[in-house]
């Protein structure tokens, strides 16, 4: 750490970009081209029922599935091409920010001697249960 | 779909893609700089010695105060970089590595995490509220189960005297993670 703090913020922030950047560009020209596809729209109807429970479209079935599976910022980028409201979009942020990169940081905790499943059950069912709580306490 | 549909779906996701990332450079790259300022002058330290008594009534020792702060703000791995650590020496139970990992999984990179919404129009302190209160009860039930399960008879995972709280260990946990930030 002999850099100042100022160099050493720049570094990073541009650096956090760049990741994102690399995870967002190929997240929005899938979220384009599966629009134009059935299949995004067989997803929502599938994801539907469930994410209705939490108040959510069956559309934000997308981001929710890759930012779990792939990364936060994957996540981000199919989130951002969708028209939702505040209150979805905050509801898709909880959800996410709980419960996302899954594979990478199970992996990691697992390195602590914690069990997966212990991991796993932690971050979905907080996800779910703060969803749920959030969509039955934000009436707009 | 056709050529011309194609390259205009590409052009307009290229460019709407462009606009999200250039407005979360707007945010993140302050954001960072204020971090590592905040880091610079030992905020984070000062935070994590604050901590020390709180985290007694999570059934921690003093020892997790540091790993537990590093992981809530700065990232997973980077936290869990310290844990391993910790866990290794012996300074840390079985039961603290469950404790921690109830906490820290569901909540941690906290400042990143949460800005990387706000061009979405999320309130950040909305969202960081309802993440954090959600682990922290989620955590505080666990501790009291575990506690009153095992009885009190746990020892403190001892130790001879915690590490020097200033300096994060480094090691190739610590690294990468402060590269990727999870």
């Amino acid at each position: 750490m002999t850099t100042s703090p100022l160099a050493r913020g720049l570094q990073k922030g541009i650096e956090t970009t760049w990741i994102l950047a690399k995870a967002i560009v190929p997240a929005y020209l899938a979220v384009y081209f599966l629009a134009k596809t059935p299949v995004l729209e067989a997803i929502s109807r599938m994801a539907e029922p469930l994410l209705g429970l939490v108040g959510l479209p069956g559309e934000a079935a997308l981001p929710l599935v890759l930012g779990m599976v792939v990364s936060l910022y994957t996540g981000i980028g199919a989130l951002a091409p969708l028209d939702l409201g505040a209150k979805e979009a905050t509801i898709i942020a909880v959800i996410l920010s709980v419960a996302h990169n899954l594979p990478v940081e199970t992996a990691v905790t697992r390195q602590m001697g914690v069990s997966v499943w212990f991991a796993l059950a932690v971050r979905l069912g907080l996800a779910a249960a703060l969803a749920f709580i959030m969509h039955l306490v934000w009436r707009v | 779909m056709g050529w011309a549909e194609a390259a205009t779906a590409i052009w307009q996701a290229g460019k709407e893609a462009g606009v999200t990332v250039l407005t979360m450079a707007a945010i993140v790259i302050p954001l960072m700089v204020a971090v590592e300022f905040l880091r610079e002058w030992r905020v984070f330290d000062r935070l994590s010695a604050r901590l020390a008594p709180g985290v007694s009534r999570l059934g921690l020792s003093g020892h997790a105060a540091f790993p537990l702060a590093a992981g809530a703000v700065l990232g997973l791995s980077y936290g869990s970089g310290l844990i391993i650590d910790s866990a290794r020496e012996g300074r840390l139970t079985r039961r603290e590595a469950y404790v921690l990992t109830a906490l820290l999984a569901p909540c941690h990179a906290i400042f990143e995490d949460t800005l990387l919404f706000v061009p979405l129009g999320v309130n950040p302190f909305l969202l960081l509220a309802v993440r954090a209160g959600g682990a922290l009860a989620l955590t505080l039930v666990l501790a009291r189960l575990w506690q009153s399960a095992a009885g009190p008879g746990i020892p403190p995972a001892g130790g001879p005297g915690g590490r020097a709280s200033g300096e994060p260990a480094s090691g190739p946990a610590s690294r990468s993670a402060r590269r990727t930030s999870l």
